[in-house]
């Protein structure tokens, strides 16, 4: 019975704390992302021979996001019979836009006109491992966004 | 190269359905399949069970026997029940074995219906009888669980419990937490009704032993007081609640005219148990 409880207040928590968190967390990568809209970043690594590079240098961002207890209750039922796994979506999601917002932060710092070439993504995960080596229930998400910064003159 | 700087579009990385929609469609699905599989292996088990022999049962109780602990030294103690048995057995409906009651030293307050008719007695129960009606009843209810094969029917929803549990071993943490609790609820709840079958019809051998039904709830509302969390909590119990059952035997003996009676004395007697701090 005492689990029950343990395990509803829980999954209540991941809701509620959980849910408002990623709102607002949404809340400012819209903001941001809509602020540093001008500084062009490119999949690709060809330099446009129109640019003046004054300077290059790499830049990176980095994220962690770890999954509430809500999200891993509901993937773990979702384990079960297979399908779209939509609680791990937006974690992931959130975890991408906010790596690369930072590599942009780290970018403008060069000052001027930037532009950000060969922009790569990489995402591992942590997992709860506890102390003797078991599975732990609450995992985390990292991702990480590089490239070369170009400031141009 | 002209650039153009845009804003991503939303809701194609991101399935715009709510979390809780999804988690509520999951936990639904998971369940009914639980409940529909639970339901057929235990449709399965039962019609296996009824097919076993009285001597495969004996077989089975020695499996058994030894988990009830250990038996009461004193030959006088298995006596008086025994008696007690054989009296009700005239009464009631011919088994196929033997019914054999016996006292094990175990502090627990239950008794127990094991295959091949052996009774046992727990002797914190028996400590806590005090008149022959009442252990009558605790006994009629034990020969009602041997009288609807209830011993062989639970035993093959054990089997059932089990291979589930083997399957659901192999899943994630929170799939096997959600099968295991509605397993246990399911088999809970079948468990529960057997209870309650088990205790009509030790009521009405009680009632036809007897002539009157005096005693037969005694046991439960003496329970009811001394332990007040049995009182209330059924749902999550292999038994139904104590009050609950009271309730459901005084609205049969309403129905069917049993009246009160007096109360037969019940002597204590020696079990050459060691003796135990009484439980709490």
């Amino acid at each position: 019975m005492a689990d029950i409880i343990v395990f509803i207040v829980l999954v209540a928590c991941g809701y509620f704390i959980g849910g408002h968190r990623e709102r607002s967390h949404y809340r400012s990568i819209f903001a941001r992302e809509a602020a540093t809209l001008e500084l062009t970043l490119l999949s690709g690594k060809a330099i446009d021979p129109a640019w003046q590079v004054a300077q290059a240098a790499l830049v990176t961002g980095v994220c962690v996001i770890s999954v509430d207890y809500f999200k891993s209750v509901a993937a773990g039922l979702r384990n079960l019979v297979g399908g779209r796994v939509s609680a791990y979506e937006s974690l992931i999601d959130r975890a991408r836009r906010e790596a690369l917002l930072r590599m942009k932060a780290q970018a403008a710092a060069l000052g001027g006109k930037v532009v950000v070439i060969n922009v790569r993504l990489e995402t591992s995960s942590i997992s709860g491992m506890k102390a003797d080596g078991r599975s732990g229930q609450v995992a985390s998400v990292e991702v990480i966004a590089y490239g070369t910064a170009l400031a141009l003159a | 190269m002209k650039l153009t700087h845009r804003l991503p579009p939303e809701g194609i990385n991101v399935h715009p359905t709510h979390p809780l929609t999804e988690l509520l469609y999951l936990l639904g699905g998971v369940v009914a399949a639980v409940v529909l599989v639970y339901l057929a292996l235990g449709w399965a088990a039962d019609a296996l069970v009824a097919r076993i022999s009285p001597r495969t049962e004996g077989k089975l109780v020695r499996l058994l026997l030894p988990a009830a602990g250990a038996l009461a030294p004193d030959a006088r103690a298995h006596r008086a029940p025994q008696q007690l048995v054989d009296r009700l057995l005239q009464q009631a409906p011919p088994l196929p074995y033997p019914i054999r009651v016996q006292v094990a030293c175990d502090p627990g307050i239950n008794a127990l219906a094991l295959p091949g008719g052996h009774i046992v007695l727990l002797r914190g129960l028996l400590d806590r009888v005090r008149s022959e009606n009442e252990l009558a009843m605790i006994l009629a209810h034990e020969l009602g669980h041997f009288q609807l094969r209830h011993h062989l029917r639970g035993l093959g929803r054990g089997l059932v419990w089990i291979s589930l549990m083997a399957v659901v071993g192999l899943s994630a943490d929170y799939g096997a937490a959600l099968i295991e609790g509605t397993g246990r609820l399911m088999s809970m709840r079948y468990s529960q009704e057997q209870e309650e079958a088990a205790d009509r019809f030790g009521a009405a051998l009680l009632a036809r032993v007897y002539g009157h039904v005096g005693g037969m709830g005694d046991f439960f509302a003496r329970m009811a007081r001394e332990r007040p969390e049995a009182a209330v909590l059924g749902w999550f119990s292999t038994h139904p609640s104590t009050l609950q059952r009271l309730a459901r035997l005084r609205a049969l003996a309403r129905q069917r005219g049993w009246r009160e009676g007096p109360r037969r004395p019940w002597a204590p007697f020696a079990s050459g148990c060691p003796a135990v701090a009484p439980q709490r």
